[in-house]
């Protein structure tokens, strides 16, 4: 076999793999999504179908059900799960770190400290919703920022460090953060009392004008990071090969920083802080999408939307209709403790 | 006057790399005053902690603090990112990948500077599929190209990290001690590959060595690094010739000749010395 007929075979074989892969998600996304729609314990499957047709208007019960309850629903843990698993995805190439969840290590819970503040503070009320996701950016962007600053010291320091010392780094950091947040509620008194599910994670009812928030912001986020993909791929090589190959390392880190703050802030100020799917969704990709590492995000974007909404389905069919957030944690720190298992094993 | 300007900057240009009075950022105690031509070899000896990395940082940028800097001509400092790509290549010593990337993929990383920034399919151009073919025959790496990085050893990685620059098609070259992790024989046809590109595309190779034999027999110049200052920059028959190994690595050296070349040659010692 010839250099030539490797390449092409390798190239032909490797797209073709992955364009199936890709085709399965999409369909799964697609299929997913119709049974989440029209399967309910309140009504049959027929009903739901002419609801569905019958439109937002309509003043049937299925109706407004649907299209006040459900479609948001689908739509916000569709953002939800795109948004967390593509950051994940981002935030792992730019620390050189395949543990580096937004979840895990504080990001999350600094938007969720934003967003608790704004609410506490009544500037929501004052402003406007736009001033829930802005401060939640803004405390998401704080906690990441401090974050990368260590991660590229610790990645300065020794060539190859532990890893685990950026997540135990990044999980002090979000054990503050979240006592933080406690403190706030507790002192906020009446204002976060329904907080609860908020903390652990879960599918909101949004209203329409705070489903278009959502949407708007995360495609946003989507957008900047896709356009980014080749960039984080190169500067998973460290920023001084990076560098030689002619990456704007400061650009890129800067605008991967600045678009998962965004996404991931405002959903964890819609959603709550749910956790692991930034964590799970590229590391079962990344072996899978070996000689193709590019489109990473992309398959982490359709894939974190798809296994967001298995979630959900699960959490609502389960009779107490429990937060997504439990369902998240059960599957994902189970997965993360064998996974890190494993890796001792390896060692 | 202006004449004497004139003849003072064609000196300069005339130069690949001129390096006036630069301050390195860390590991470098002096100004450091180089200029290298194109299709020059040099290599860059000394003890370890001597100053070879951050040499070979301050001249490709990363490491620069003040001073002059100039590649063509041209501030190195001012040139847009993918523009110096394209001028200039860089390995370092053990450089950081992605365990679950391909090599062929490794490889591919290359030829980013020359490709646009929406290039993100991942069919070559004929053009480009050609130079990988040569490269990857030249470093013998076809019967690799599929397998992952986790699945290579060390110096087939670093076969891959040059496979890569070389893609890269720089006219300067830098690379840090890029022998270390292989075998004898490798080693040499490295040394080859490199030195031809010298030759044939009138590149300039610099690189931080270890080995003295091998600088000695391929570089044209060798620069003598000890504690952060530049000892010396000759060729290495003089260098040979002086005190000046003595002097830089601190140990007597038991020098032969070279039965081919014109050259002197180390040798260790061994017990009964």
């Amino acid at each position: 076999m010839s250099t030539h007929d490797r390449l092409v075979s390798h190239q032909g074989s490797a797209v073709l793999w992955h364009k199936k892969l890709y085709t399965f998600g999409v369909y799964g996304l697609v299929i997913s999504t119709l049974l989440s729609l029209f399967i309910g314990s309140e009504s049959t499957w027929t009903e739901n179908f002419y609801a569905f047709w019958a439109g937002p208007i309509s003043s049937q019960n299925t109706a407004i059900i649907m299209w006040w309850v459900r479609v948001p629903q689908i739509l916000t843990a569709l953002c939800a799960g795109a948004v967390l698993a593509t950051s994940g995805a981002a935030m792992q190439n730019l620390m050189r770190n395949d543990l580096a969840d937004p979840y895990l290590i504080g990001i999350a819970s600094g938007g969720g400290l934003g967003a608790a503040l704004a609410i506490a503070s009544g500037l929501v009320d004052l402003l406007g919703l736009p001033s829930l996701a802005l401060c939640s950016f803004l405390g998401a962007l704080c906690s990441s920022v401090w974050i990368d600053l260590k991660a590229r010291k610790l990645n300065g320091q020794q060539a190859s460090h532990d890893p685990a010392l950026l997540v135990l780094t990044g999980v002090a950091l979000n054990l503050f953060l979240s006592a933080l947040l406690t403190l706030t509620i507790a002192l906020s008194g009446e204002r976060l009392g329904s907080i609860w599910r908020w903390l652990v994670g879960h599918i909101a009812v949004l209203n329409w004008y705070e489903l278009g928030i959502l949407m708007g912001i995360s495609l946003l986020s989507l957008r900047l990071l896709l356009s980014q993909s080749r960039a984080l791929e190169l500067l998973a090589n460290g920023p001084e090969v990076a560098w030689s190959l002619g990456l704007n390392v400061k650009k890129v880190r800067n605008l991967t920083l600045i678009a998962c703050s965004l996404g991931v802030g405002t959903v964890v100020s819609y959603c709550g802080i749910i956790g692991f799917i930034g964590l799970l969704i590229p590391h079962f990709l990344r072996p899978l999408l070996a000689g193709n590492s590019q489109q990473l995000l992309k398959f982490s974007m359709v894939f974190g939307a798809w296994s967001l909404l298995l979630c959900h389905l699960a959490s609502m069919l389960f009779p107490l209709n429990i937060p997504i957030g439990v369902v998240t944690g059960v599957l994902g720190g189970g997965t993360f403790l064998i996974t890190l298992q494993q890796q001792g094993v390896n060692r | 006057m202006t004449q004497d300007i004139d003849t003072v900057s064609s000196i300069i240009s005339s130069k690949l790399i001129q390096l006036q009075d630069a301050y390195a950022q860390f590991g470098l105690k002096q100004k450091v005053n180089l200029g290298f031509q194109a299709g020059q070899f040099i290599s860059l000896i000394g003890l370890n902690g001597s100053g070879k990395s951050s040499l070979l940082k301050l001249i490709c940028g990363l490491n620069y603090r003040s001073g002059v800097l100039n590649i063509k001509g041209q501030a190195l400092r001012s040139l847009p990112a993918h523009k110096r790509a394209r001028v200039l290549s860089y390995l370092p010593q053990n450089p950081p990948v992605s365990t679950h990337w391909t090599v062929l993929e490794l490889i591919k990383q290359g030829l980013y500077p020359h490709q646009a920034f929406y290039a993100q399919d991942i069919n070559l151009h004929q053009e480009e599929q050609k130079r990988i073919e040569s490269t990857c025959k030249e470093l013998s790496l076809e019967p690799l190209l599929n397998r992952t990085l986790a699945h290579l050893s060390g110096g087939e990685l670093q076969k891959a990290l040059i496979a890569r620059l070389l893609i890269q098609d720089c006219q300067i070259i830098l690379l840090d001690e890029p022998l270390s992790a292989l075998d004898w024989p490798k080693q040499e046809s490295i040394l080859r590959i490199l030195k031809k590109q010298c030759i044939e595309h009138n590149a300039l190779v610099i690189i931080a060595i270890h080995d003295l034999n091998l600088a000695a027999l391929y570089s044209d110049h060798l620069v003598l690094l000890k504690d952060g200052l530049i000892l010396a920059q000759d060729h290495p028959q003089a260098m040979f010739n002086s005190n000046l190994i003595k002097t830089c690595f601190e140990a007597e050296a038991l020098q032969v000749s070279h039965p081919q070349h014109d050259l002197k040659q180390v040798l260790p010692w061994g017990l009964n010395s």
